[in-house]
């Protein structure tokens, strides 16, 4: 960023700072002689302040620009106050009185010229194209003096002071188009409109500002990224070149720039330049900067020369002194800069709210988030998904570096209360934060919620059918065990858990009826509950209902995935018998009837494979699931190519 | 945030305060035309001013006090599509030890003196009285005196032929044969000859005008503006503007404006350029004075 004292050529005379216009500057760009339309990279508030002095025979220091900008979306409105745009000259007109007492008086005359106030308006009408004007207020003042007889009953002389005044507007327009990111084009008018003046009479009308309608033409490249070469040309023959670059340094920039200025009225062919220096971080900035002439600026001039050529800017003429110009700018963001992106998000899981602890532990989407900044960020990303959650629901932060790109996970909860009785599209909104409570970017996209009973297929996940409906399975299975009471009471110990079994799946399955799922639907697993109530379901809805009557009662079961099987899955329940190997006789002489696991001692423990849709008597389903399992888990090694798969419920 | 922002306010009132000196001004010149304005006639209704100026061109200035003046005048007139010429030639020595007062106190002259023989161009001046009138302001009426005699040749058509002739850029003789004391004889020097012309823009109250000339060297070179009093036609020269003989002003317009019109029935601008010589000698002093005038009289538009 660049702060730059910028005389554009003959026309126009801009004391506040160039900021160039790529994007590495958050300050104001306030300048309406180069660019009316003047669209700003300015987020939010903006105030400058010039301050400088005019080196002539002493030193004269000033104010010369107070400026307020603002930008609303799109729209960019600045306001500014210049008392120090002001030029006088003082005309000895070279007739001088001669008193009665021989004392001589010359007359003179005294031309101010001023421009008091400017406002600007500039619109982005897209990322290459924005356009605006400008209305600057001018005021004029001739002041002459001249001899006047008075006759009376003598005769005197009296010099008369005679001020005649011109106030009045210009307005032009203008327009930027940034071919690309590295180019910037602009054209404006000089003088458009003029409006508002006084008949002034013939010798004052020639003084008044020139306002002959002209062009300006700009063009900034950026060859690298740190370096900006500008060039203005006007039609009216007058022309500025020069460059910008900027290092960075701690957490602000250093900028310096150098501009060389043709003006046809203004000897010698380089008429002069004017260096800067600048500092500038996201808070504030500040240039020091400087005119400097390569004439001679001699304090007296030719009147005749000034009468034939007029005044064309009032800061910047043949007439003007070198100056020094200390350029204040603070902005205030209200509005939160943005320093990541998000660029998309993927959703890689549906939701399936019976899985509800499975999206803890795995991410429903992916996002892409881009670091806008060069500097790493921590960043906060969280999501709500509609009809799911009622809050944000933060997931893991993380640290992304500069300029880059990273995936970042989005984990979701959902509560025990959300009940879905069917599969639906939902929306789910993906936030980034990197600081405060605006996100910097935030996108929404469909996500499907299915159904409570909807299930994944994945057999792992039929624990959470299991889990869920507990209570139900308690009371059941109380309720199965309470009436064989008086035969549990009488069993050893290591034999209740078998027998427990057996009692509560002999019980169950006198009203179950196997059923598959409804054609064309997608899966679909009954809560124990379910089952019991209609009375049957398919071996998914068997054995999630058996094993959770079991769970229910301290009964270790696990489920086994028969997967491949000519594409047709299945799944049945082995539980745990507690028993040691030792005391398999207990239950049965046929060791290939059960199958050893260790637990967590690492001491084996005889488990029994049960067919849950096997619903004659539990022998025959123990049975039926032994014959499988022996087949397709042991002899076919099922359970080594991982075509059989145990999977524990807890 | 807070005290940054309360010690930025305070900060920019500082500069508003400190910062609020006016740039200094350019100084414009007029490199052409530099003009003086002296008012001549304090009163037109005190003949004083206009003693003698009609016919001679020369405005008398006792104030001056000059002990001894030598005027020579090439004296042109012209009004409407008239030009007639004078020439005209004066010597005047007076006795600065004895002044003539007006009744109410006004210093109006001193009493001439004669001290011997004039010559210019070899032909003898003539002694003639010198008059002058002027207002008595007790009484408010003109009255004339005599001051004395002075030496003078006055070539004008149609009256008082004294046969000399003033030429234009070449010289005068002037000789002096005094009653005590040795003869002396100088050579005065003459300008060169004016012709002006005077042009109008407006009228009344908006009355321009522009005078122009044939310009010439460098030297002593005035426009006397002067009004021609109605009724008695007496020419008041009421402003002296000094300028560069250069061929050209532009009188500023207030001079003209604002004269009343009821007083004055015409302009009589009078283009003198002229060679003017002081010899210091105490109370002795001379004044020599050799000009070249074209005076304009315009009917007021």
């Amino acid at each position: 960023m660049i702060f730059k004292m910028n005389i554009f050529a003959q026309s126009s005379f801009e004391l506040t700072g160039n900021q160039g216009f790529n994007n590495e500057s958050s300050s104001l760009l306030n300048s309406f002689e180069i660019n009316p339309s003047n669209f700003s990279l300015l987020k939010d508030w903006g105030l400058t302040l010039s301050y400088g002095s005019e080196f002539s025979d002493e030193i004269n220091s000033n104010i010369y620009l107070l400026s307020l900008s603002k930008r609303f979306s799109n729209h960019f409105l600045s306001l500014r106050y210049t008392p120090g745009y002001q030029k006088d000259f003082l005309f000895s007109t070279g007739e001088s009185i001669i008193f009665e007492d021989s004392t001589i008086q010359t007359l003179n005359s005294q031309f101010s010229y001023k421009e008091l106030f400017g406002s600007g308006y500039s619109y982005k009408l897209s990322d290459k194209f924005s356009t605006g004007f400008s209305l600057r207020y001018f005021t004029e003042e001739f002041t002459i003096e001249s001899v006047r007889p008075i006759f009376g009953d003598s005769v005197d002389i009296i010099i008369e002071s005679e001020a005649e005044k011109n106030n009045f507007w210009k307005a032009d327009i203008g327009i930027n188009y940034f071919p690309s990111e590295r180019i910037l084009l602009s054209v404006s008018s000089i003088n458009l409109f003029t409006f508002g003046e006084t008949n002034l009479s013939a010798e004052n009308e020639q003084l008044s500002l020139k306002k002959d309608k002209a062009a300006q033409l700009g063009i900034s490249y950026l060859p690298i990224k740190k370096l900006e070469l500008n060039l203005i040309y006007e039609t009216t023959n007058s022309f500025q070149s020069g460059f910008n670059t900027y290092f960075d340094i701690g957490s602000g920039k250093l900028g310096a720039g150098l501009t060389a200025f043709h003006d046809k009225f203004q000897t010698p062919f380089i008429a002069g330049i004017i260096p800067a220096l600048s500092y500038s971080n996201n808070l504030f900035g500040v240039t020091l900067s400087g005119v400097k002439y390569f004439s001679d600026r001699k304090e007296i001039q030719s009147f005749s020369e000034f009468s034939q050529d007029g005044l064309t800017n009032i800061l910047n003429n043949r007439y003007s002194f070198d100056k020094a110009v200390l350029t204040l700018t603070f902005t205030l963001n209200t509005i939160k800069v943005q320093s990541v992106e998000l660029a998309d998000v993927e959703i890689i899981n549906e939701i399936y709210p019976t899985l509800s602890e499975l999206y803890l532990d795995s991410p429903f989407a992916i996002g892409k988030v881009i670091n806008l900044t060069e500097e790493s960020v921590l960043v906060k990303p969280y999501s709500r998904i509609e009809g799911i959650n009622s809050d944000n629901i933060q997931s893991p932060e993380i640290i992304i570096s500069g300029n880059d790109t990273v995936e970042v996970h989005f984990f979701t909860l959902i509560p025990e209360s959300v009940s879905k009785s069917k599969t639906e599209i939902s929306y789910a909104d993906f936030y980034v934060s990197v600081s405060g409570d605006e996100p910097d970017d935030q996108l929404q996209k469909a996500v499907l919620v299915n159904g409570n009973n909807s299930w994944d297929g994945n057999v792992s996940n039929l624990k959470y059918f299991i889990k869920k409906d507990l209570n139900f399975s308690l009371n059941y299975s109380k309720e199965i065990l309470s009436n064989y009471k008086t035969q549990l009471d009488t069993l050893p110990n290591n034999l209740s858990d078998f027998y427990k079994t057996k009692i509560i799946f002999n019980s169950l399955i006198k009203n179950l009826v196997y059923t598959s799922d409804p054609r064309a639907s997608s899966e679909y697993v009954q809560f124990p509950g379910e089952t019991v109530n209609l009375k049957g379901g398919d071996c998914d809805d068997l054995s999630v209902l058996f094993s959770s009557l079991l769970e229910s009662v301290g009964i270790e079961t696990a489920l086994v995935d028969y997967k491949a099987a000519e594409g047709i899955r299945h799944v049945n329940v082995l539980t745990n018998t507690k028993l040691k190997p030792e005391e398999a006789n207990l239950i049965t002489e046929n060791d290939t009837r059960y199958f050893l696991r260790k637990n967590e001692n690492g001491e084996d423990e005889i488990w029994i494979p049960v067919e849950t849709t096997s619903l004659n008597n539990f022998d025959d389903a123990w049975n039926t699931g032994v014959e499988k399992f022996n087949d397709e888990a042991l002899q076919k090694l099922g359970l080594a190519t991982r075509e059989v798969e145990i999977i524990d419920i807890y | 945030m807070k005290h940054f922002t309360k010690y930025l306010i305070l900060f920019i009132i500082l500069l508003m305060i400190n910062g609020c000196d006016k740039p200094a001004p350019t100084e414009l010149v007029q490199e052409e035309d530099p003009l003086e304005i002296e008012l001549i006639t304090k009163d037109t209704e005190d003949e004083l001013y206009s003693s003698g100026y009609d016919s001679t061109g020369v405005v008398y200035n006792p104030s001056r006090g000059f002990a001894n003046i030598i005027t020579v005048s090439g004296i042109k007139t012209s009004y409407r599509n008239s030009t007639f010429s004078t020439s005209h030639a004066q010597a005047i020595f007076f006795d600065k030890s004895s002044q003539v007062l007006s009744p109410d106190g006004r210093l109006i002259g001193f009493h001439t003196r004669i001290l011997g023989n004039v010559d210019f161009n070899t032909k003898s001046a003539k002694l003639r009285e010198f008059r002058i009138w002027f207002k008595d302001r007790i009484t408010g009426n003109i009255k004339d005196t005599l001051l004395g005699f002075r030496h003078i040749l006055h070539h004008k058509p149609l009256n008082q032929d004294d046969n000399f002739n003033f030429r234009y850029n070449s010289s005068v003789s002037f000789d002096f044969d005094p009653v005590i004391g040795n003869p002396v004889h100088f050579n005065i020097p003459t300008p060169s000859e004016i012709n002006g012309l005077i042009r109008f823009e407006g009228q009344g109250n908006n009355l321009a005008g522009s005078i122009s000339w044939n310009a010439g060297a460098p030297g002593h070179f005035e426009i006397i503006i002067g009004g021609s009093h109605r009724g008695n036609h007496k020419v008041f020269p009421l402003y002296r503007l000094k300028t560069r003989d250069d061929g050209r002003l532009e009188i500023p317009k207030g001079l003209l404006n604002h004269i009343p019109l009821n007083r004055f029935e015409r302009f009589v601008f009078s283009i003198i350029r002229k060679n003017e010589f002081h010899i210091e000698n105490n109370d002795n002093d001379l004044f020599i004075l050799s000009q070249s005038i074209h005076s304009l009289v315009v009917d007021i538009p």
